[in-house]
């Protein structure tokens, strides 16, 4: 027979497969998360909303928080030092980035070697490579110490500087991935087209590549920024014991001194201010977008 | 490339020399990123080979003794046996699950499929810590205790997204006629889709299969909220072995995960092909 | 259709399933769960207590990390559920908490033969625990790095140690304790524990690191984050034992004795954890843990220690009677709010 084949298709045999609508094969997985992934979240938001010892809706638990200045501190340590990592992970991941996409299939196949391979690595070896590598018998200070930098070995293990290098190196695969979506996505004749025209290749990724790459690199940024504010244990084990950043305060209220209703106001404000960084970048992205548009139209 | 024209000699020197500095610097960033992406995985995998007592790299002379000591480490191997059969079974489920849904993303034609696309691929933006403390607290509130079995379900929900999002990108590669060829040549929906459609969706299967297995088995945060003492997963034992009874046998461990990460790379690389999954 | 039909699918997965949890079932009646302290602790009580259990019964015991002050929360919290171990080792002052919020099962002393050896001064007063292991808390330095022997707490400020001292957070024993006696030797105690905390604010420039338990801290030693903390006698001896140069002193105020407890939780497998205690408190088992790389003083009669030990390692009651005594019924209701304070106010 010659139909052609439609959604929620009889077919030509009877049983149970046949008379499956299309769209219900999405069932089971839309109903376990549903089940196990959503309901989850709104008993978390539930929890928030509503007293320790049970009972009527209330604020008190975010008031509690948002009044203490300890709390302030971590949330601006936590805000500060993802700003940090997504700034160097932007700074080194661009330029690699850009660089793939002038290379041939073998180096770029390379460059995706060397990108996946710390990506499904676990966090856990990963910060643990930091660890020995700051330390004051790891490389870093053996090459300071070799150079003559210093005379003797620097405190890198358990500062805020130890804890964003390793984060960034943690995130960089992250970002990598989406910037090189983004640049791979342009139109591959403009670059060219400005040279032609009398720019140099720096004033052509300036001006054109750069803004053009914009939403992809953009959207990469705040993805990224949302998942470091989120990491716990690259802090836990670079920072150490006392590196408290907002995961470390979830952990803590949930799993050693057992107060959920305040883990779950932690992490409910965690989510909150990482959602208003992403409307925001969107929303810077989406101007800087159209005004790019003009810009180009105009060279 | 079309030439740039240049009013003097001196101009196009100048020109040259901009975009070679432009380069340079291209490179060496670009050289710094790779050795930071790699530096601190090689350092843990040379480390593991040293003869001292103690985790330090440069390695202490070379030996093979603390991978040798792996297989006396009794909760080492019961833990990374409880990894691998958490993530397979976690796998299975999400395979299940996963494959099943990527059909009406791609091939449906209903209202709310956008709807459907962001639903199934939102534990990837949900960050995992809020998502480990929510299902703990859900558990506890509904009266079950935690279980293995919980600690499975919660994975199958975090990596669901990645078999759904590489068959998809399969099934989208698919040509419905040949489906359709099938059909007409008298073949039922069931085999239809177990001898045209399954070999050619096997690759993104495979590939998206390898990813969750790994993220299963690499999980750390969310295993942290619901594995409970007595359940400890390989990223658990390691997490606590670095910080309670820390050696180069940890180092060891390291280096084995790190070659079975490996191994899976090479497996998507040869499914489908590296450049394919960074586009998904 | 071909080859399996669906039904032959279902029955195979739920006679699969059903294999598989009898399987569960099965092993976990031959299973005990206990914790340690990790570092020694868990490599000596796995060698002493764990492998001989192992053998005798064909019951696999499982040792997992974690320090007495968490574990006897969690086991609060786990309620009525099944605990997080079957045999809790505990330090002074969280047993002490957790016979006031019953936590523990009151032990049948009579199916445990080995505790008729126990020194008289150690037996408790109530059986909800028996004693395994003696220690004190003194000063671990690294003789080969640094030039002066420190005598007392007031040397951790010496300029020739800054950068290089190591402190613990009040989640361990180890941290409350030293936080105490930096409070007792500015005039303070258990129930004024300001000047401690000052104490601790005026030492921070000479602070390294702050690990969050005593085997981190120990691990901070050997790589050399830090050549000088308060630290118990087993760690730093076990340190010295690697030849990193460790030393351990009695600072002149006194060290301070501690004791550590083997309690059964309420809901856990009694039959194993009846013997795993008996095990431990063994003539075997106990000469084990006194002697190197452990160094335990023994809390059972009759056990030889070695005679150049006996300046440290506390080999019957009379060497922990010297020592400087912490009152944990003082501690224990204060201890929450001096973590919490910790936590807010000491960074380094």
């Amino acid at each position: 027979m010659d139909q052609p084949l439609e959604p929620g298709d009889q077919g030509l045999s009877r049983g149970l497969a046949s008379r499956l609508r299309l769209w219900q094969l999405a069932l089971p997985a839309t109903l376990f998360l549903a089940v196990y992934f959503f309901a989850p979240l709104l008993m978390l938001f539930w929890w928030s909303v509503r007293a320790p010892e049970g009972g009527a809706l209330t604020l008190a638990n975010f008031a509690s928080l948002l009044t203490d200045p300890f709390f302030f501190q971590t949330l601006w340590l936590s805000l500060r030092l993802s700003f940090e990592v997504t700034a160097i992970t932007l700074a080194l991941g661009f330029p690699l980035a850009y660089l793939y996409t002038n290379l041939g299939s073998a180096a770029r196949l390379a460059i995706l070697f060397i990108t996946l391979l710390p990506l499904l690595t676990s966090a856990v070896v990963r910060s643990f490579g930091w660890i020995v590598l700051l330390g004051k018998q790891g490389l870093i200070n053996q090459g300071l110490m070799a150079a003559g930098l210093t005379d003797a070995p620097i405190r890198l293990l358990f500062t805020v500087a130890g804890v964003r290098l390793a984060l960034a190196q943690v995130q960089l695969p992250f970002m990598l991935l989406p910037l090189i979506n983004a640049l791979e996505q342009l139109d591959p004749s403009l670059e060219p087209a400005a040279v032609s025209l009398g720019a140099s290749r720096f004033q052509a990724v300036l001006r054109v590549t750069v803004p053009l790459a914009m939403p992809g690199v953009v959207a990469g940024a705040i993805l990224n920024f949302a998942l470091t504010m989120s990491a716990f244990i690259t802090p836990a084990m670079v920072g150490g014991g006392s590196f408290i950043v907002m995961p470390t305060l979830v952990y803590q209220s949930a799993i050693v001194t057992l107060q959920w209703s305040k883990a779950a106001t932690t992490a409910l404000i965690l989510l909150m201010v990482a959602l208003t960084v992403v409307w925001t970048g969107t929303a810077v992205a989406k101007r800087w977008h159209y005004g790019a548009r003009e810009g180009a139209a105009d060279a | 490339m079309p030439e740039r024209s240049f009013e003097d000699h001196g101009a196009r020197v100048r020109a040259r020399l901009g975009d070679a500095a432009f380069w340079a610097a291209i490179w060496v960033v670009s050289g710094l990123a790779l050795v930071y992406l790699l530096l601190p995985t090689c350092i843990i995998v040379g480390a593991s080979f040293t003869t001292s007592d103690f985790v330090v790299f440069p390695p202490v002379g070379l030996s093979l003794r603390w991978f040798a000591k792996l297989w006396e480490l009794e909760a080492v191997r019961v833990a990374a046996a409880r990894s691998l059969g958490i993530a397979a079974a976690a796998t299975a489920v999400a395979v299940v699950l996963g494959v099943a849904a990527a059909f009406p993303l791609v091939r449906g034609r209903f209202r709310g499929r956008e709807a459907l696309n962001a639903l199934l691929m939102s534990p990837l933006v949900l960050p995992s810590l809020v998502y480990g403390l929510a299902a703990l607290i859900f558990v506890s509130a509904l009266g079950f205790s935690l279980s293995i079995t919980v600690l499975v379900l919660s994975h199958v929900a975090i990596i669901v997204p990645y078999v759904v999002r590489t068959t998809a990108a399969s099934l989208a590669l698919l040509d419905p006629h040949l489906e359709e060829a099938a059909r007409s040549l008298g073949a039922n929906i069931w085999r239809t889709f177990v001898h045209v459609v399954l070999p050619n969706l096997l690759p993104g299967i495979a590939t998206g299969g390898a990813f969750a297995f790994i993220s299963s088995f690499d999980n750390l945060t969310v295993s942290l909220f619901l594995a409970g003492p007595r359940v400890e997963t390989l990223p658990i034992r390691l997490f606590s072995m670095i910080e309670f009874d820390l050696d180069p046998s940890v180092a060891a461990i390291s280096t084995v995960l790190v070659l079975i990460t490996l191994a899976v790379v090479l497996l998507a690389h040869r499914a489908v092909g590296l450049t394919r999954i960074v586009r998904l | 259709m071909s080859g399996i039909t669906r039904r032959q699918v279902l029955i195979g997965g739920v006679a699969g399933a059903a294999a598989v949890s009898a399987g569960v079932a099965w092993a976990q009646q031959k299973e005990l769960v206990a914790n340690t302290y990790g570092g020694g602790w868990e490599q000596g009580h796995k060698q002493a207590i764990a492998e001989p259990l192992e053998k005798k019964t064909g019951a696999k015991v499982i040792l997992i990390p974690m320090l007495a002050n968490e574990l006897v929360a969690r086991i609060k919290a786990a309620g009525g559920a099944k605990p997080p171990v079957d045999v809790a080792l505990v330090d002074d002052g969280p047993f002490l908490t957790a016979i006031k919020e019953n936590v523990f099962l009151r032990l049948p002393m009579d199916r445990i033969p080995n505790a008729a050896k126990l020194y008289p001064q150690y037996r408790p007063k109530e059986p909800y625990g028996v004693p395994i292991g003696a220690s004190v808390i003194g000063i671990a330095y690294n003789a080969k790095k640094l030039k002066s022997a420190p005598t007392s707490w007031q040397d951790l400020w010496k300029p020739e140690y800054k950068g290089k001292v190591g402190l613990c957070t009040p989640a361990s024993t180890l941290g409350t304790v030293a936080l105490l006696s930096f409070a007792k030797a500015q005039g303070g105690g258990e129930s004024k524990i300001e000047p401690g905390f000052d104490a601790v604010k005026s030492l921070l420039p000479s602070v390294g690191s702050i690990a969050s338990s005593p085997a981190a801290l120990q691990t901070l030693l050997e790589r050399g984050e830090v050549d000088i903390a308060p630290m118990w006698h087993s760690n730093t001896l076990l340190l010295k034992g690697k030849g990193t140069g460790m030393e351990f002193v009695l600072p002149k105020e006194g060290g301070i004795a501690g004791l550590a407890w083997f309690a059964i939780t309420k809901a856990g497998n009694l039959d194993l954890a009846l013997a795993y205690i008996n095990q431990g408190l063994s003539v075997q088992s106990q000469t084990l843990l006194a002697t190197p790389p452990f160094f335990f003083g023994p809390t059972v009669q009759g056990i030889k220690v070695e005679p150049q030990l006996r300046g440290v390692v506390p080999a019957a009651p009379e060497d922990l009677a010297r020592l400087v005594k912490v009152d944990w019924s003082q501690i224990n209701p204060q201890r929450p709010e001096w973590i919490n304070r910790w936590n807010r106010e000491i960074k380094v």
